[in-house]
């Protein structure tokens, strides 16, 4: 007793030297059924802020303070354990992975939900997916992962924003892009572009009606959910990436050089004088007068030379994490610099993010999801691949004597052909852009009741994007600047969003409710500002005060948006086996006239887990869960422009007439600006949506099967105003709600797991099909701004507008003199056996399809000659781990889509262009037909495209099916051993590649070029998608 | 207290927004509800109306498809210059969608514009003569080149209703009216600074061509009459009698600036020759739309550069060039000419040839540089430029001081071309080609250029006055389908002029999209189908 009091008493005087024998304490972590130990695993002094993590073989050290203390293990997607300390010096622990109550959440609008209940729609793509991508850019690393979502590269200029369709294309007028909800923000395609990867925990798509609908007004093209890492309690955990690669330019086009060009238009002009002897044209004299320089003739290889042979690019990540049991933080920093493989074209992205959260007593959680982002780059306006091809390999592309340094187009060594400089135009004209973007989110949650939270949560954006184009003065002869122009712009846009949301869940016996019910208001404002300036006295003054004061102009637009909503949601499951869910939400927005302004969206959504009513007995061992779903309900899109229903007066600059001798300039102002619209309303999406989902064999087997049939209704279509409505040039026609689409198809996703052997492995597939089609249109045709495509009833959105090529026009086509030559008449015109297409057609001309049969081809004759939409998508994942060695692959493929190759119908047509200025071509035209070589698939030459063979046809349209090597990686972790002398927990290396290898029947640059809107894809030469070599590091400590 | 705290929270929930959250307000344009209230408001309108035939997309598309239908000018878009094209042609649909946007707009001035708006009678008479004019205009137009186009006389309301055709004789017809109401209405002439509106003049010599299209040469010679009577128009004169006074008196009608020779001034734009005009200008500069087109910047007053102008000062498209085979054969070759020139001065103003100097003007620096047979696109096979319409305004070819756009006014009505119609008209209307008046008018144009006066007139007199006095001037072309319309051509003698014109290029074809937009009420014009 009496020592004990003592005890007792020098504790309580002296608590540091008595009270805590510290206690060594060490251990190993494995799997409770592999028994693999397990890395990084958090062990914690329950209580307190000491702890540690296991490393790579899954052993830990740790002083505890007393035997009483008690350990804490956790790990995701395992049990957490406890463990009393005791008077044990080693305490080896296995974890057993988390049972089914307490598995994989996944994260759906306003809320999670448990994986195994989900009833709607809905992809995943995990961390573990994103890090194994090891993109830069979020959108490309979901490619080819998340069936009934296809991502392309709409262009391979770095830092391009993706298109994103999800189920097919439900819109003619309107983005048909889904919307993007970071950490609860909703936002679009952009924010996801400046989003880093490894920064986010999971990435959730609502693709079905009854997931989607809880986003109302704005989620019937689905909803890109992201959620990203948060802190985790326990020690300071670091994480290093880097990565460094280069781009290559994936293919070339086989252009002609000089010889081959010379020799090409000496036929060429030979083949026109003889063919049209009232027309003799002179053939330049430069092509064959060699134009000698230093080195020999030139010949010029401007493909070559717009192409960096090996754009670098670098990606450094650090990512700090951890926190206690009052506060978690994850910080991270990401720089990535990329060049382009177009010469000049480059990006910079610093990319900085903080979310923490803090607990305020027991009930209150704040916290915040920060980023900041900053993008410098230079981007050409238009890519000039297409200027490239055509330009004259005769071109020297310097001239040291010449203001700028380069030789631009110039009859004395390049004739007639006066296309410019691509080098100069690159290199002379810079094109910079600077954007800063803020987007996050503030948020607090308290708990009020067992089972009753109440979450608000205000998130900003902040977005300034400022572009200069500089272009100094410069000379190259016919493609001269004369003067120096300066244009700058300042786009600036600004949203808030204040969320207001109640969650109750309660269980009772075998029921199990939740309830969700929501607020929120939203205010977009944007303003941009553009001066242009030109004649600059002073080339070193590149501001726009430098340019001549009388020829500066600016414009301004400003826009505004607000919106509010009320949502809500209702969860209800019996015995876990019987599912539902519904959901309401009611939407108001400024961008509809007073009439208009709210729509409501409900929907809902059942499964019945099959499984545990039919297929439990012990026959049924290997199926773990069966569940069949069915959802239906409706979702809405909104007109991407503000102020359409009201009319509007047009304007300086477009209404400006002089008067007077003096020039005196009028201002005017006229109808009508925008055709006011007051009783547009949302377009509504009507979806139906079954699914069944089957996991078995202890998890290896996953298998998810959807179809639905989603009807778009009430499009938002252009009315097309018949000119006699007086539109202006830059007058918007007023906005209907016309028009129907249907989108139904097939999703299928396979995935077989075994980490069971030495050899892990991963192999997952999966298959989406669309089947698109506009129900009803009475307005008949609704035409993209080219012309070429065009939306009409019972065909696919987008499909291509155009005539049938059948064939090459032989001489047996005209009609023959007595020798068998064809008849040519004075004008140099023949008389045509088959339908009349141009006065000038001739042999070796294109023969278009005279499909009404009226004797003539003419614009009656045009049809439906491809289509925009693929008949299916298709993705396949290989995984494989052995020992140190990981190994993952991944292929994409698309099948059964067009592109019009307008590249080709230009650099690949051997008769002329009506301007004839002897362009250069493809090489495929050397093989042009003659009388004497019939069999080709190359038009005649010519100085004039007479029978307008260029026209958009099915000999420019191609299959654009490809199945593409997206990602290929090989990786080596150092083994433990190593890593413990170094003092790191690990260290992987990789080499991998992105767009290795693409099979494909395209000509063209790359066949996975798209749009942005939903009207097709025309290749002009095309930014293609660089293949992309790279290799790196990640550690972590 | 836990009562409390969710009464709080739930009372916080409810909050919603105040009721006029969604209302914005667009800062960009004006509401139409706030518009059409006072006079400057229906200047700002009246000024618009104008506009159609002026702005950039509209002119320049106009001189390219007339420059390429021309056969005294031959244009690098060869299809055009063969008469290849149909329906669906994208210059034929721009040209009437001006045109039309000219008649809403005039059409909605005159239905807005009420008793009510305070104006003064004097300025509310002009105001109505101007717009009445100018739908008169614009339906002139379109009956002489589409011929048979929908007739609306107040704006449409209803997008979901197409609109049938009119007889071209309805269009016409409605064109009479407009110009007979705009003679009563406006004054003779304008202020210095409103130089550029409609005038009486204007009114009565488009009522005059108006007649002469219909081949109603009583009624066209009268209102012609009326134009010469008026006293206020005389031909731009030459003041000396060297060679340069002749061609500036005749070329001053085609240059922006006022051409001086040895202390005399011939006037240009808005002199006494002048009837009515486009007016551009080279101030309201639109920017540089692609680096293709940087060295000669459009601009909302004119896009005459654009389309025509030497391919090495612009470096654009659409150049043109003048037919140097049969036309300088049509000059004549005066034998004792005042000036003692070898040909007509019309054809120095016309042609421009390698060698010679691109300006006239000693003083100016491009006296000393010479055209090049590399100036023009020789896709076109010609090696003589169209001086008329090519005035260098640039000093230099590289001058970065030089505007890049052209602020040549287009002359649309010249009193040549009131005398030159007044001589047919009255020659045809009498049947007597010794009509004094006929004569005397005619010959007041070959006077200027310092030509014999006719004795008597014939039809190959009136056909080659007009052919050499108005080259250029998108006058030609449709003096040939008149001609052939009206049996003064056959189809063979256009043929010989345009050997691709068949009986349909008499006129436009309706725009195949515009048909399409009108649900099956209008039809092609059927020389079309």
């Amino acid at each position: 007793m009496k020592p004990s009091f003592i005890r007792l008493v020098a504790l309580l005087l002296f608590p540091p030297l008595f009270g805590y024998t510290q206690i060594d304490v060490s251990g190993k972590v494995t799997d409770a059924t592999t028994g693999e130990p397990l890395i990084g695993v958090n062990v914690l002094v329950k209580g307190s802020s000491t702890g540690t993590i296991t490393d790579y073989d899954g052993v830990y050290e740790l002083n505890v303070p007393s035997k009483e203390s008690i350990l804490t293990f956790t790990y995701i997607g395992y049990e957490p354990t406890e463990m009393v300390v005791g008077s044990q010096k080693t305490i080896d622990i296995t974890l057993a992975t988390q049972a089914e109550t307490i598995e994989e959440v996944v994260v759906i609008g306003y809320g999670t939900q448990k994986k195994q209940n989900v009833t709607g729609a809905v992809s995943l793509v995990s961390a573990e997916d994103l890090k194994e991508a090891n993109a830069t850019s979020t959108a490309l690393a979901l490619q080819g992962r998340t069936p009934g979502v296809n991502i392309s590269s709409t262009s391979g200029s770095p830092g391009s924003s993706p298109s994103i369709r999800v189920r097919g294309v439900g819109s003619i007028n309107n983005s048909a892009q889904p919307i993007v909800v970071i950490d609860g923000i909703i936002s679009s395609i952009g924010a996801l572009n400046n989003l880093n990867p490894q920064d986010i925990e999971s990435v959730s798509v609502l693709k079905d009606a009854a997931s989607a609908a809880i986003y109302g007004a704005r989620s019937s093209n689905g909803v890109i959910l992201v959620k990203t890492k948060t802190g985790e309690e326990g020690r300071l955990s670091v994480q290093y990436n880097n990565l460094f690669g280069v781009s290559t330019l994936p293919r070339r086009q086989d252009i002609m050089n000089a010889d081959e060009y010379r020799d090409f238009y000496e036929k060429v002009y030979e083949e026109h004088n003889a063919t049209y002897p009232n027309d003799q044209r002179v053939f330049p004299a430069a092509y064959t007068d060699a134009v000698w320089t230093e080195n020999g003739q030139t010949d010029t290889d401007w493909q070559n030379l717009i192409t960096n042979d090996l754009a670098l690019k670098q990606n450094h990540y650090l990512s700090l994490n951890g926190g206690n049991e009052k506060s978690t933080y994850m910080i991270s920093l990401n720089y990535v610099t990329e060049d382009g493989i177009l010469k000049t074209s480059y990006q910079d992205l610093y990319n900085v993010r903080i979310n923490s959260e803090h607990k305020i007593g027991k009930r209150i959680r704040i916290g915040e999801n920060l980023a900041f982002t900053v993008k410098n780059g230079r981007r050409e306006a238009n890519t000039p691949y297409l200027t490239a091809a055509v330009t004259s390999p005769l071109l020297p592309v310097f001239n040291e004597d010449a203001k700028g340094g380069y030789q631009g187009p110039d009859p004395v060594f390049t004739g007639i052909n006066d296309r410019t400089n691509p080098v100069a135009e690159l290199e002379l004209n810079e094109r910079f852009f600077n954007e800063n973007n803020i987007f996050g989110n503030l948020y607090g949650e308290i708990d009020l009741l067992p089972g009753l939270t109440f979450r608000t949560v205000l998130g900003v954006n902040y977005f300034n994007r400022r572009t200069t184009n500089w272009s100094p003065r410069y000379e190259l002869v016919q493609r001269s600047n004369p003067t120096a122009t300066l244009s700058e712009s300042d786009n600036y846009a600004r949203r808030w969003q204040f969320d207001k949301i109640l969650r109750y869940n309660r269980e009772f016996g075998s029921h199990s409710f939740g309830l969700m019910a929501g607020h929120t208001a939203e205010k977009d404002i944007g303003n941009s500002i553009t001066a242009t300036a030109s004649d600059f006295r002073w080339e070193s003054l590149q501001t726009i005060g430098g340019g001549n004061p009388e020829l500066i102009t600016s414009a301004q637009g400003i826009g505004e948006r607000t919106g509010e909503s009320y949502f809500g949601r209702v969860n209800y499951e019996y015995a876990n086996k019987y599912l539902f869910v519904g959901t309401i939400r009611r939407d108001g927005s400024s961008r509809f006239g007073p009439n208009n302004r709210y729509g409501t969206f409900p929907s809902f959504s059942v499964g019945w887990k099959i499984s545990e009513d039919l297929f439990n007995g012990p026959r049924y061992g290997w199926m773990d869960m069966l569940k069949l779903r069915f959802g239906y309900g409706f979702n809405g899109n909104e007109p991407d422009r503000n102020f359409l229903y009201e009319t509007f007066i047009s304007t300086y600059p477009e209404h400006v007439y002089t008067l007077g001798q003096t020039d005196r300039a009028v201002f005017g102002a006229a109808p009508f600006y925008t055709f006011g619209s007051p009783e547009l309303r949302w377009e509504s999406s009507e979806m139906i949506n079954y699914g069944i989902d089957f996991t078995g064999f202890n998890g290896k087997v996953e298998f998810y099967a959807e179809y639905y049939v989603k009807n778009q209704n009430d499009l938002i279509t252009n009315l097309p105003l018949q000119l006699v409505y007086g539109l202006s040039g830059d007058a918007q026609p007023p906005l209907v709600n016309l028009g129907d689409i249907q989108n139904s198809g097939f999703e299928f996703s396979l995935s077989y797991r075994n980490y069971e052997n030495p050899v892990k492995f991963m192999v997952a597939a999966n298959l989406t099909t669309v089947r698109n089609t506009v129900e009803f249109l009475p307005s008949n045709r609704i035409f993209n701004s080219d012309g070429t495509n065009l939306a009409v009833e019972g065909h696919s959105i987008g499909s291509y507008f155009g005539y049938v090529a059948e064939r090459i026009l032989q001489e047996s086509d005209f009609e023959l003199d007595g020798n068998g030559n064809p008849i040519q008449n004075e004008d140099g015109s023949f008389n045509p056996l088959v339908p009349y297409q141009t006065d000038f057609m001739s042999p070796g001309d294109i023969k278009f399809k005279d499909l009404n049969n009226d004797g003539k081809v003419n614009a009656t004759d045009q049809t439906i000659i491809g289509k925009v939409i693929p008949d299916f998508t298709y993705g396949f994942t290989f995984d494989v781990r052995y020992k140190s060695f990981d190994l993952n692959l991944l292929l994409q493929g698309v099948q059964n889509i067009d592109i019009y190759n307008r590249y080709r119908s230009r650099a690949g047509l051997a008769s002329g262009n009506e301007t004839s200025k002897d362009e250069n071509k493809l090489r495929v035209v050397q093989d042009y037909w003659t009388p004497e070589n019939p069999v080709t698939n190359q038009t005649r030459i010519g100085l004039g495209d007479f029978n307008d063979n260029d026209r958009i046809s099915t000999w420019w349209i191609e299959d654009a099916s490809f199945l593409r090597v997206r990602n290929l990686q090989i990786g080596y972790s150092l083994p433990g051993n190593i890593l413990d002398r170094i003092g790191i927990n690990a260290l992987r290396i990789f080499i991998g590649g992105e767009n290795l290898l693409t099979f494909t029947d395209y000509s063209g640059y790359d066949p996975e070029i798209s749009s942005t809107s939903a009207f097709g894809a025309i290749d002009d030469g095309t930014y293609p998608v660089p293949r992309f070599y790279q290799g790196g590091l990640s550690v972590s400590f | 207290m836990r009562n409390i705290i969710i009464t709080l929270f739930t009372a916080f929930f409810l909050l919603g927004c105040s009721e006029d959250f969604l209302e914005v307000t667009n800062l960009n344009s004006l509401s139409e509800s706030s518009f059409y209230q006072t006079e400057a408001d229906f200047e700002d309108l009246l000024i618009t109306c104008y506009m159609p035939m002026g702005h950039a997309q509209t002119s320049g598309r106009m001189h390219k498809l007339m420059f390429a239908m021309d056969d005294r000018v031959l244009h690098e878009q060869v299809g055009i210059s063969a008469l290849q094209y149909d329906p669906t042609n994208g210059d034929i649909s721009n040209i009437y969608a001006a045109l039309m946007r000219g008649v809403f707009r005039t059409n909605l001035f005159l239905q807005k514009f009420t008793e009510d708006i305070d104006v003064s009678d004097e300025r509310r008479q002009s105001m109505l003569g101007e717009a009445h004019f100018l739908r008169g205009m614009y339906y002139h137009f379109l009956a002489v080149w589409y011929e048979v186009p929908p007739l609306l006389t107040e704006p449409p309301e209803d997008p979901r209703v197409g609109y049938p055709n009119a007889t071209q004789e309805e269009i016409f017809d409605f064109a009479r009216q407009e110009f007979e109401l705009a003679s009563g209405l406006l004054p003779k002439v304008w202020a210095g600074s409103e130089l550029g509106r409609a005038t009486k003049g204007a009114a009565l010599s488009f009522l005059g061509r108006n007649y002469l299209y219909q081949a109603q040469f009583t009624e066209a010679a009268a209102a012609l009459k009326e134009v010469i009577d008026l006293n206020v128009y005389s031909l731009n004169m030459p003041q000396g009698t060297d060679s340069l006074d002749y061609i500036y008196a005749y070329l001053s009608n085609f240059t922006p600036i006022d051409m001086p020779n040895n202390g005399k001034v011939y006037p240009s734009e808005f002199n006494s020759e002048s009837i009515y005009e486009i007016n551009y200008s080279s101030a309201h500069n639109e920017g540089a739309r692609s680096s293709e087109f940087l060295p000669l910047r459009r601009s909302t007053g004119s896009h005459m550069t654009w389309f025509h102008g030497y391919s090495a000062i612009t470096g654009g498209f659409g150049n043109i060039a003048a037919e140097d085979k049969i036309f300088p054969n049509e000059f004549e070759q005066p034998s004792n000419h005042p000036a003692g020139l070898e040909l007509d001065p019309r054809y120095y103003a016309f042609y421009i040839e390698p060698g010679d100097p691109l300006d006239f003007r000693p003083d100016n620096p491009l006296f000393d540089e010479v055209f090049e047979v590399g100036d023009l696109n020789s896709s076109m096979g010609s090696q003589k430029g169209v001086r008329k319409h090519l005035y260098p305004f640039h000093t230099t070819f590289t001058d970065p001081n030089a505007p890049f756009v052209d602020p040549n006014n287009w002359r649309l009505m010249r009193y040549a071309d009131v005398l030159l119609m007044y001589a047919e008209a009255q020659v045809r209307a009498t049947n007597n080609f010794g009509d004094a008046s006929a004569l005397t008018a005619l010959n007041q144009v070959r006077e200027r250029a310092g030509l014999e006066p006719l004795n008597v007139l014939s039809r190959e007199a009136i056909i080659h006055e007009r052919d050499i006095e108005l080259a250029g001037e998108h006058v030609r072309f449709w003096d040939l389908t008149r001609w052939y319309k009206d049996g003064w051509m056959t189809l063979e003698d256009v043929q010989q002029l345009k050997p691709n014109f068949q009986p349909r290029h008499v006129c436009f074809p309706l725009p195949l999209g515009e048909i399409n937009r009108h649900y099956g009420v209008m039809q092609q014009n059927p020389k079309w189908l």
